[in-house]
């Protein structure tokens, strides 16, 4: 389900992986809509595959169905993601430095390296928490990048 | 995402890699790379010419092909990436650990360092 006004989009879907594939769906149209460089819709893209999938994977004790709301916006000099989940409290900036890039191949974890893309790939990686109930991610990324 | 596998025997392994490496793209094509590439005893290179897109649910792929080749004192080399794929690449520090290379002499020489 989604309701695009020109300049911002806002969808929802349900957690689980037809819900994440249909979401970054309309997402990449709305990219191309705005006419955004491949730079700026490679970021954006990123981050809701990566931060969405920990939602789905990571966010939820039970197999109940679950909603998931993102926003997008175009605002002229940045496009923002902001991501809404009721999932269990987590902050994202938490585990950034459980990433170590600079270690050699053998100790090199396999995991964990999507937040820490999303993180460095955009300008604005900002987290709160809601009314103790709701987790609220936004990211931002320069339209002249 | 399709793998289309150029060379199996000789002596290195050769596939390339086209579409979204991202999560769906990775769970399409990774039973394939992983037989094509890290069961295998030699070397390989993967041509990312054609990548238009990569997650950590690919880098996580490609890192595992990487140390499970190098505990066979084997090196995995990526040809060609888009980009954006190798700014990606680059950010996560793939540069440091593993050869990327825009010629293609160049990927078969780095196989043998």
């Amino acid at each position: 389900m989604h309701d695009d006004c020109g300049s911002s989009l806002t969808l929802v879907f349900r957690n689980d992986l037809d819900g994440l594939l249909e979401g970054a769906g309309q997402v990449n149209c709305f990219l191309e809509k705005r006419g955004c460089n491949p730079k700026v819709c490679y970021r954006i893209s990123l981050a809701f595959e990566e931060m969405v999938t920990n939602i789905i994977k990571y966010g939820y004790d039970d197999e109940d169905p679950h909603t998931i709301a993102c926003r997008l916006e175009d605002d002229g000099s940045h496009i923002s993601l902001s991501i809404k989940d009721d999932g269990h409290m987590f902050d994202p900036c938490s585990v950034l430095n459980e990433v170590d890039i600079h270690v050699p191949l053998e100790q090199r974890k396999v995991g964990g390296l999507g937040i820490f893309m999303v993180h460095s790939m955009c300008d604005v990686f900002h987290y709160v928490r809601q009314d103790n109930h709701w987790n609220i991610l936004l990211v931002k990324v320069k339209l002249d990048k | 995402m399709e793998l289309k596998v150029i060379q199996s025997d000789g002596e290195y392994t050769h596939v390339a890699l086209s579409g979204r490496l991202d999560i769906d793209g990775v769970n399409q094509i990774e039973l394939s790379f992983v037989s094509a590439i890290n069961d295998k005893e030699k070397p390989a290179v993967v041509d990312m010419t054609q990548v238009s897109f990569l997650s950590s649910f690919g880098m996580r792929m490609l890192l595992s092909a990487a140390k499970a080749l190098r505990t066979k004192g084997m090196k995995l080399v990526l040809f060609h990436p888009q980009p954006m794929v190798l700014e990606a690449l680059q950010t996560a520090g793939f540069s440091a650990i593993m050869p990327i290379e825009n010629d293609f002499i160049n990927a078969l020489s780095a196989l043998k360092c």
